[in-house]
């Protein structure tokens, strides 16, 4: 590699890392707890609640749904989802049905009684200023979007490091640090090493991160593109002011899709639906599958099917981006292994924060000596 | 190592890595059970090798 190309592609890292690195280093921190979220959430919660009637039969979801609309006057519903575990019903509501998730209230119902469960939401506070703060940093869509775009920085400094780490290796052994040598050149071996071990899970979780970014766009061209062919009936007309049966809705929604679990319902007019469908959300039973929703749409007015609806490839691609950015999806033992690949990824961009700043240092003149020339 | 070294030398380990942990991430999304563990110790391979490369005499 020619000296010149490899002082552009040094430039190229230099300046991607150091754009993104503060942003880096606060998602990486707030990530680390973020990766035990369940775990942190099940200790600091004991599961000490039990369903009113065990084996008693489940309400009708119209009557669940009553009951809580009748603890929240004035809201609307927006979301419905379903305990895996226990027969537990959680409605989301709120002044409207799109309104942001800061005006969104969450409730969760017993499905044998109807009766409130007790939220566990013991170092809740803590989690949601975490996970707001690594999302979005609490600036909505457009902390979304600066946060997707420090991560594409990131992926071009990953890619512009390895690219670098040819020129730099080309008389060492592989894993050689310089422990006897500078402070700095034992830092450059430690920071190479340890980023040239972890490139496949640093691009992943990168890349993952920025595909996450963009939730909101990918949802809303879903939303116009592949269900316009079921809003373009309705043309103007208002939400329906009665809603047809939500249980009705479910069962057949169930019923039009065996093989899969209900998730979650989103209702007329909120961000997964259109103003005159109740979107019922399903997702498979394999491994891969139980990551991928696909909804049911039944019309709110009249209660028809409208049918089922395969996420596109990109939905697909975001639902798959949740788990493998999150590393919660392969047991404990992979999200230990993450906490540890997260930590090491603070440990390079900290040393490559020093070489920077040791580098600018060594390059500054020395006071009384004048300016350092070439011979 | 004294002799240049061929792109081929220097990237050897790092493209192994690269390719088992790229695996394992895919595998514990494919798998349940016990084949996580096994998946999760792909993903973990490249900690294996930076112990080995850190703890090893030079």
């Amino acid at each position: 590699m020619k000296s010149s190309t490899i002082r552009a592609w040094s430039q190229v890292h230099t300046w991607t890392s150091l754009v993104c690195t503060g942003f880096l280093l606060m998602l990486c921190l707030t990530g680390l707890p973020l990766i035990f979220h369940d775990e942190i959430d099940d200790a600091l919660n004991p599961a000490t609640w039990e369903a009113a009637h065990p084996d008693g039969p489940l309400l009708d979801l119209d009557a669940l749904l009553a009951g809580a609309l009748a603890q929240r006057p004035g809201e609307v519903p927006i979301f419905m989802s379903f305990d895996i575990d226990r027969p537990v019903v959680n409605v989301t509501t709120g002044p409207t049905a799109d309104a942001p998730g800061s005006a969104m209230h969450f409730a969760s119902f017993d499905r044998t009684s109807g009766a409130l469960v007790p939220p566990a939401d013991v170092g809740g506070a803590v989690m949601d200023f975490l996970l707001q703060l690594h999302t979005d940093m609490f600036l909505g869509l457009p902390g979304m979007l600066v946060l997707g775009a420090m991560g594409t920085l990131f992926v071009a400094a990953i890619v512009s490091g390895v690219v670098l780490y040819a020129p730099f290796m080309r008389k060492l052994e592989f894993g050689t640090v310089r422990r006897g040598q500078s402070t700095r050149l034992k830092w450059l071996d430690y920071h190479n090493l340890l980023g040239v071990v972890t490139v496949a899970w640093v691009i992943v979780v990168g890349l993952t991160g920025v595909m996450n970014t963009l939730a909101t766009p990918i949802i809303d061209n879903w939303k116009t593109h592949e269900l316009a062919d079921l809003v373009a009936p309705y043309a103007d007309a208002p939400q329906p002011a009665v809603y047809a049966s939500l249980d009705a809705a479910v069962n057949r929604a169930v019923a039009e899709a065996p093989g899969m679990e209900l998730q979650f319902v989103a209702f007329p007019g909120s961000g997964f639906s259109t103003d005159y469908h109740y979107a019922i959300f399903l997702h498979g039973q394999t491994p891969l599958t139980e990551h991928i929703i696909a909804p049911a749409l039944v019309s709110a007015d009249d209660g028809s099917f409208a049918g089922m609806r395969e996420m596109p490839w990109y939905v697909k691609a975001l639902s798959l981006s949740g788990p493998l950015h999150f590393g919660d999806y392969g047991g404990l033992f992979l999200k230990m292994v993450w906490a540890v690949l997260d930590v090491i990824t603070i440990i390079v961009l900290a040393s490559g924060l020093y070489l920077w700043v040791a580098r600018v240092r060594a390059k500054r003149p020395v006071a009384g000596r004048g300016p350092v020339t070439s011979a | 190592m004294k002799r240049k070294a061929s792109l081929g030398q220097i990237f050897a380990v790092p493209a192994a890595l690269f390719v088992i942990g790229l695996t394992g991430l895919v595998w514990a999304l494919l798998v349940d059970g016990p084949q996580d563990i096994l998946a999760g110790l792909a993903v973990a391979s490249s900690l294996g090798v930076l112990i080995w490369a850190l703890v090893r005499k030079r």
